[in-house]
């Protein structure tokens, strides 16, 4: 249990560390181009589908012990793995949500930096689609 | 209810030229409803979790269009600009549902 604890704590360091990485990137990737920045949102929407993948399937075998655990509400070391089940799905949450959120500031960022000018501001729905049609020509 | 004031960003563009074409439709249908403010329970506009400022409207489960809302000086009201779709997962209600 205590070497459990352990890794949780690892972990939510990780995180903040990783998130740390992140902020120094987008200091660094301010002035970048927006093309670069788009390339850099792809690489890292890569990596955030990796990272997924990875995770979900170690999720799903905690997930399964943890009905188990459910069942044992009496025990109180079954509660506490109940506990420490869910604080791990919290920090992968939290873990994933951060290359999300990275990527999409990237983006954002590769709008806002982008020369070119934005579409004509529609006030209809027919006059949306038509222009989206044009593009998909 | 009045229409929304919208317009797309040049990456929303290229982003949406990157979809396959059922996802370009399925956009196109979402972004007619977000304009018109029709179907606003199917599209879900909220603000993006985590991130001040932007905010999502769903097209499908897996994809979103994404979001800022600015104030046009001139006009003097308040535009939302799209700034990117793509594909979006709620990574906290999957693990609550425990895959």
């Amino acid at each position: 249990m205590a070497e459990m604890l352990s890794d949780l704590a690892r972990l939510r360091r990780e995180t903040r560390v990783q998130e740390q990485l992140f902020e120094t990137l987008l200091r660094e990737k301010s002035s970048a181009s927006t093309e670069e920045l788009e390339e850099l949102a792809d690489a890292l929407q890569t990596e955030e589908h990796r990272q997924a993948s990875l995770h979900l399937v170690g999720l799903k075998g905690i997930s399964e012990r943890l009905k188990v655990y459910r069942e044992r509400s009496d025990d109180s070391r079954a509660r506490s793995m109940v506990r420490i089940a869910e604080e791990i799905f919290d920090i992968f949450g939290s873990w994933l949500e951060l290359f999300q959120n990275t990527r999409l500031r990237i983006l954002q960022l590769a709008s806002a930096r982008d020369p070119h000018p934005l579409s004509p501001v529609f006030t209809n729905g027919n006059e949306a689609v038509a222009y989206l049609d044009r593009l998909m020509k | 209810m009045n229409p929304r004031r919208v317009q797309t960003a040049p990456t929303f563009d290229r982003a949406f030229q990157k979809l396959p074409r059922e996802l370009q439709q399925a956009t196109r249908e979402a972004i007619r409803h977000f304009v018109d403010r029709s179907h606003e329970n199917a599209i879900l506009p909220e603000r993006k979790t985590g991130l001040r400022g932007v905010w999502t409207f769903r097209v499908t489960r897996g994809i979103r269009v994404f979001y800022v809302q600015r104030r046009d000086k001139e006009a003097g009201k308040v535009s939302s600009v799209l700034f990117h779709v793509g594909q979006h997962d709620d990574y906290r209600t999957i693990l609550r549902h425990r895959p």
